[in-house]
């Protein structure tokens, strides 16, 4: 005990001088936010390290335990992800009840033509849909390039195809370029051209021009490709141009064509009806 | 000088520092803590224990006003500390009188400019790194360190000159 407090006496000045360096700290750290932030920043840190080895011994030896409810947790979500779904599901069907208006007006069923002529002065497709697929006399027949022609008799299983290549077809076409009405009609002698009636000579009508569907019927969407202008006669007796133009679609390779349903048809058919019987009277 | 002498040192070099001093900064960098020049200026016969609490006492005072609590304390009372062992490294061939303060008048402009960088030194570098908190902006803080350890130095100095001559 002596030769303590003689340690202490000898050593007095420099334990005082650290017990009062000590004080210093102390008021340093409390009063000055810098420093006490600092302070309190890199103990933190210290802390968090030991935290995290502790928790990687832990959770390592808790693995078992949370692999379990880890598979519950999925079999939980899973449930509910299908359950969602059908739900989904249900939503999307009664939009497309309440909504009919607003789909497209055009339905595009593809086919595969099976049949195909193109020297005679009537030509027929015949494609591989019919009744079972939703197709009906009088609908528009397209390939990706052009129109194709109109759909004549369907059976169960199959489909004839007025071509455009029949003296009885005309196709009510217009300007691109200008929205000047025409008519399209095959010329009986060559499968890739086609005559344009009815362009009066006053019609800036320049080869090249190309050649769509007016909409006008509803058979084929407005806008459809026919064919391209190849050459202009201007004959002296007649008021009208003599065109000749190049079919877009190439009848020689069709392969593949739309179906067109139009989903307005019947109502414009009906309207139709009752205007001519208005007419009659 | 006796004892009210240095009470009367005491409050005007404080005075003078927090009222004054404080808000000179040469070039942004220099700074005066011109109240270490009371502990300097203590007499030889001080005891270590005295001086310590007396630095204490000196730079809580300075940490008051400048809102700084405890770092002026801790580098005084450091300067105090070392203050014995400074004096011991630098003694003069014949050594001190007890009773004799450190004047430049009683001590010489050598001595007394060794004595009174090295103290300053001692005492600005811990204030400066203290109050930085580390290692940052560690050029800065000694450059700021350096500059105010000419500056300090030299104004005590100038002190003995204007204030102390006769000793």
């Amino acid at each position: 005990m002596r030769q303590l407090f003689s340690f202490l006496l000898r050593y007095r000045f420099f334990f005082t001088f650290i017990s009062l360096e000590l004080l210093c700290t102390l008021m340093i750290v409390r009063n000055n936010d810098y420093q006490s932030s600092a302070v309190f920043t890199s103990s933190n840190q210290f802390v968090a390290y030991v935290y995290q080895i502790n928790n990687s011994i832990t959770s390592y030896i808790e693995l078992p335990q949370v692999n379990d409810k880890l598979a519950k947790d999925n079999k939980a979500l899973y449930e509910e992800l299908a359950q969602r779904k059908a739900e989904i599901q249900q939503l999307k069907m009664n939009q497309i009840y309440s909504n009919t208006n607003f789909l497209p007006q055009y339905i595009y069923i593809p086919a595969k033509v099976i049949n195909n002529s193109l020297l005679k002065t009537k030509n027929y497709l015949t494609i591989n849909k019919g009744k079972k697929d939703g197709i009906e006399i009088g609908m528009g027949v397209v390939s990706n390039t052009g129109i194709v022609g109109k759909i004549k008799s369907c059976s169960d299983n199959y489909a004839t195809i007025t071509s455009l290549l029949h003296e009885n077809i005309q196709i009510a076409s217009r300007i691109k370029k200008n929205n000047i009405i025409c008519t399209s009609k095959w010329g009986l002698l060559d499968y890739r051209e086609a005559n344009l009636l009815e362009v009066g000579r006053h019609v800036n009508l320049r080869v090249g021009d190309t050649i769509v569907t007016s909409g006008f019927s509803e058979v084929y969407p407005e806008n459809y490709p026919i064919g391209i202008v190849k050459n202009i006669n201007y004959p002296k007796s007649n008021s009208f141009l003599e065109v000749k133009m190049t079919l877009t679609t190439d009848f020689a390779s069709l392969d593949y064509v739309y179906v067109i349903k139009n989903k307005r048809q019947k109502a414009l058919d009906s309207l139709e009806r009752v205007s001519t019987k208005d007419i009659i009277k | 000088m006796n004892n009210l002498a240095q009470v009367i040192s005491f409050f005007v070099y404080l005075i003078l520092q927090v009222i004054f001093i404080r808000h000179w900064a040469l070039f942004d960098i220099a700074f005066c803590f011109i109240y270490i020049s009371f502990l300097l200026l203590l007499p030889f016969s001080i005891g270590p224990l005295l001086l310590m609490i007396l630095g204490f006492m000196t730079g809580l005072v300075v940490d008051l006003f400048y809102d700084t609590l405890g770092i002026h304390a801790a580098s005084c009372v450091f300067l105090a500390y070392m203050r014995p062992l400074i004096t011991n490294l630098i003694k003069p061939s014949g050594g001190y009188e007890i009773t004799m303060s450190p004047l430049l008048s009683n001590m010489g402009l050598r001595w007394f400019l060794t004595y009174t960088s090295l103290m300053t030194t001692l005492h600005h570098l811990p204030l400066f790194f203290i109050e930085a908190w580390g290692t940052h902006f560690f050029l800065f803080t000694l450059l700021k360190a350096i500059a105010s350890i000419i500056f300090t130095s030299l104004v005590v100095v100038l002190f003995q000159y204007i204030f102390y001559k006769n000793g």
